[in-house]
């Protein structure tokens, strides 16, 4: 799925101006033709490689 | 003189630290103004913990490994009582309650921190061209950049100023200056320093570590900024080893894997002859070079880009109400990270658990890689584009390269001189290493940086 960035840049705030959103969007869309492979051949399964540390926030519930 | 240096002549009271702090304090008054390598110069301070650890050393005080030698730190670690501008315009009045973890072990060590050096705003980007504080100058070339993040680092500890600085390193941000500047440069595994009052660019990225003249220098100071930090929650429990390679260093037996794929695509030919000569050293010094393939270096970059512009934005989006205050290169970065859909940094996080996993088998095969720190020398101030084979790529993306994808897997990896370009600018060589073994990429380093014998080689200022 194609995404549309300069349509996801008119749903925020501050709003980037329209002169500077050509560049923005350009990167991104190059990044994103890297990315998406990537992203399509992900296992179900694999978690992100940061995770919640459990062990800290348990230290400091005792 | 560098640390090692300084240090001997400390202790067989050959020299003073009242008069090292005083040579140091000239040199940045005699350059600065043409190198902008500092922010914030604090003399007066310098001055007075000089005498205090000549006093303390008259009295036979045990001294720390860096006591009364002068180094200066780059502009994001918090400083009590002294500025700490991360580069920027936003936080150019800002003045922290507290020492940063690493300024603290500096202390502690004896160091005398001389000033705050400058950088690439927030530390988000490769050339340290400063709108608000100036354009850091290379010392080989003043028309060249001296490299980022970490760019006013090296150009303080090239020119002599001090003979160490700390940086730090999100996506190359102290080996690539390191690289341009012809010094060494040590990003340790991720968890290895404290980013404790550290302003974060990249909490899931960013690493602490030296700039210096030499590998012993750099395995010094990470003695004494390594070790774990319960207030920084990435910190490891680790344990500290031995990080200053054996005299004389040997690195018979190792196996050094020399990538046959991407690390030695699209790059200067005179890099790639000067990373390949120092294989061939190391060779000659009992080493056993291991040709390999080594997973897709462009999918990490890829991964790093999305996650960096992610957590950049995360941190600096409260900030951008005030769009006249950050340069244009930045904001655009800023801008583009705000758009990244949440499932996009997730999946990032994801893969690169994936590309971990891939890397991991390698360390079976060898105890470190080599390859080239950066693919070209130092670029021209204000450059947009480096054409390799053809191919126009950004700066920021060709600089940044060979060495981005290593944050993304958090090994430790060292930049150290291998050469010289064409037009006399120095390449530099990346060792990298698996998790938590900065002593044998050291120990290669000091093992090569002896047979490459270019340490003596200093710029005309």
């Amino acid at each position: 799925m194609r995404r549309d960035w300069k349509q996801i840049a008119r749903g925020i705030a501050p709003e980037i101006p329209q002169n500077e959103l050509e560049g923005v969007a350009a990167v991104l869309q190059a990044l994103e033709e890297q990315f998406a492979p990537l992203r399509e051949r992900l296992p179900y399964e694999t978690e992100p490689a940061l995770i919640f540390p459990c062990d800290a926030a348990g230290e400091e519930l005792v | 003189m560098n640390l090692h240096e300084s240090a001997q002549a400390l202790r067989q009271k050959a020299v003073s630290s009242a008069e090292l702090v005083s040579e140091s304090l000239r040199r940045i008054a005699a350059l600065d103004a043409k190198l902008r390598a500092f922010i914030t110069v604090t003399p007066e301070l310098a001055e007075e913990q000089a005498r205090q650890a000549d006093q303390e050393r008259a009295g036979g005080m045990a001294c720390g490994p860096l006591h009364g030698i002068p180094v200066a730190v780059k502009d994001v670690f918090f400083t009590r009582g002294v500025r700490t501008t991360c580069g920027s315009k936003i936080f150019a009045g800002y003045v922290p309650e507290y020492d940063s973890a690493v300024v603290e072990r500096l202390k502690a060590a004896g160091a005398i921190i001389v000033g705050k050096t400058n950088l690439h705003e927030f530390a988000y980007g490769v050339t340290s061209t400063n709108p608000h504080y100036g354009t850091v100058r290379n010392p080989w070339g003043l028309d060249r950049i001296a490299g980022g993040s970490s760019g006013g680092s090296a150009c303080a500890v090239a020119a002599g100023m001090v003979p160490m600085a700390m940086g730090n390193d999100t996506g190359g941000s102290i080996r690539l200056p390191a690289s341009f500047c012809g010094i060494v440069g040590l990003k340790p595994s991720f968890g290895r320093v404290s980013r404790y009052g550290v302003l974060p660019l990249d909490f899931s990225l960013d690493h602490m570590g030296p700039l210096t003249r030499c590998v012993r220098d750099a395995a010094l100071t990470l003695g004494v900024v390594a070790g774990f930090d319960p207030r920084d929650e990435t910190s490891s429990r680790q344990p500290v080893v031995p990080y200053l390679p054996a005299a004389p260093v040997s690195i018979r037996g190792l196996r050094i894997g020399l990538p046959e794929n991407y690390y030695f695509e699209r790059l200067n030919p005179s890099a790639a002859s000067a990373v390949r000569g120092a294989a061939r050293l190391a060779e000659q010094a009992g080493a056993r070079i291991v040709p390999l393939q080594v997973p897709d270096g462009g999918q990490l970059n890829a991964i790093g880009r999305i996650i960096l512009l992610s957590e950049a934005s995360a941190t600096m989006e409260r900030h951008l109400h005030r769009r006249e205050d950050f340069g244009p290169d930045v904001l655009a970065l800023l801008d583009q990270g705000r758009l990244i859909p949440a499932t996009d940094y997730i999946n990032a996080q994801r893969v690169r658990r994936l590309l971990q996993q891939e890397f991991r088998p390698l360390w079976k095969q060898v105890d470190c890689l080599l390859t080239p720190t950066t693919p070209t020398g130092a670029p021209r101030i204000g450059q947009a584009t480096i054409d390799l084979d053809g191919q126009e790529e950004e700066v920021r993306v060709a600089s940044t390269r060979f060495v981005r994808g290593i944050n993304v897997l958090g090994l430790p990896a060292l930049s150290l001189p291998c050469g010289f370009d064409e037009e006399g600018l120095p390449l530099g060589l990346q060792i990298i290493g698996p998790m938590f073994q900065e002593a044998t990429i050291l120990q290669v380093g000091a093992a090569l940086e002896d047979a490459l014998g270019l340490t003596h080689r200093q710029p005309i200022l």
